[in-house]
């Protein structure tokens, strides 16, 4: 109860100074306070990748199922806000790049995460009640995770029409700091909403082990 | 402005009916394990 208020708040007051305490974009106006929700989605998403990766790794080394339940937990949530990159990021693009679609490289190399980790969702089903499905999660984990760091370079490493707006400088694509500071509360409330959305699965994951136990026992 | 409501739309539709699915899966294995415990004492 206590992260579901702490959560609303949160995320209450980041909408509240998105909407009315952060000038519009010279050129863009409006649409571009898209960017807010889209930019955290982002960054969580990596969170919960992340902690799907480590997961994974500390389930090989100890094969304890309180790993697979923090991996394949962090994995489904990593996979929503994977899932709302992608819906905000078109939305964005249409009224902006006239298209709301185009396979430049991060939006190629995040639409292949998004696959990689609904097969990996798609998989763990199908290995549903069997011993292998812990470990099969697990080596999938740390594969999928390889295509983060791909996501993030991507707009170095290949010319591509994403822009870099969280190093540039003021001037040259980079923030203003009102900017900055709406996107830091923005990030921090979509963290609140992340841990919360993870208790919520973690808890329903240990829920399906325990019905495993009950049928058996 | 519409699409920048839709992005917003969207992005919280999209939360509420995971915050949802989850909530309903908790629910029908926690009735799950009630009726196969009650089924085991019986």
């Amino acid at each position: 109860m206590k992260l579901l208020l702490l959560t609303a708040m949160a995320v209450l007051s980041s909408l509240v100074t998105i909407f009315f305490f952060t000038p519009e974009e010279a050129t863009q106006g409006i649409v571009q306070k898209i960017f807010y929700i889209h930019v955290s989605s982002a960054i969580t998403m990596y969170l919960g990748f992340f902690i799907a990766f480590l997961a994974g790794i500390m389930y090989l080394l100890e094969k304890k199922t309180m790993w697979d339940e923090i991996g394949s937990s962090a994995a489904e949530v990593g996979w929503i806000f994977c899932t709302a990159v992608l819906l905000t990021g078109p939305i964005w693009a249409r009224p902006i790049w006239g298209t709301w679609w185009t396979w430049e490289p991060r939006l190629t190399t995040t639409f292949l995460l998004w696959l990689l980790y609904s097969a990996y969702l798609f998989i763990r089903n199908a290995f549903e009640g069997t011993a292998k499905r812990n470990l099969v999660s697990a080596i999938l984990t740390i594969i999928a995770f390889i295509d983060v760091p791909l996501i993030h370079y991507s707009v170095k490493l290949w010319r591509g029409i994403h822009p870099t707006v969280i190093n540039a400088k003021p001037g040259q694509g980079g923030l203003p700091d009102s900017m900055k500071a709406t996107l830091t509360l923005t990030m921090l409330s979509f963290f609140v909403l992340f841990g919360l959305l993870f208790r919520q699965r973690y808890r329903l994951e240990k829920l399906k082990n325990r019905l495993n136990e009950v049928k058996e026992g | 402005m519409m699409y920048f409501m839709l992005g917003y739309v969207v992005f919280w539709a999209l939360i509420f009916s995971y915050v949802h699915k989850l909530n309903r899966q908790y629910r029908s294995l926690q009735t799950q394990i009630d009726l196969l415990k009650s089924e085991k004492t019986y």
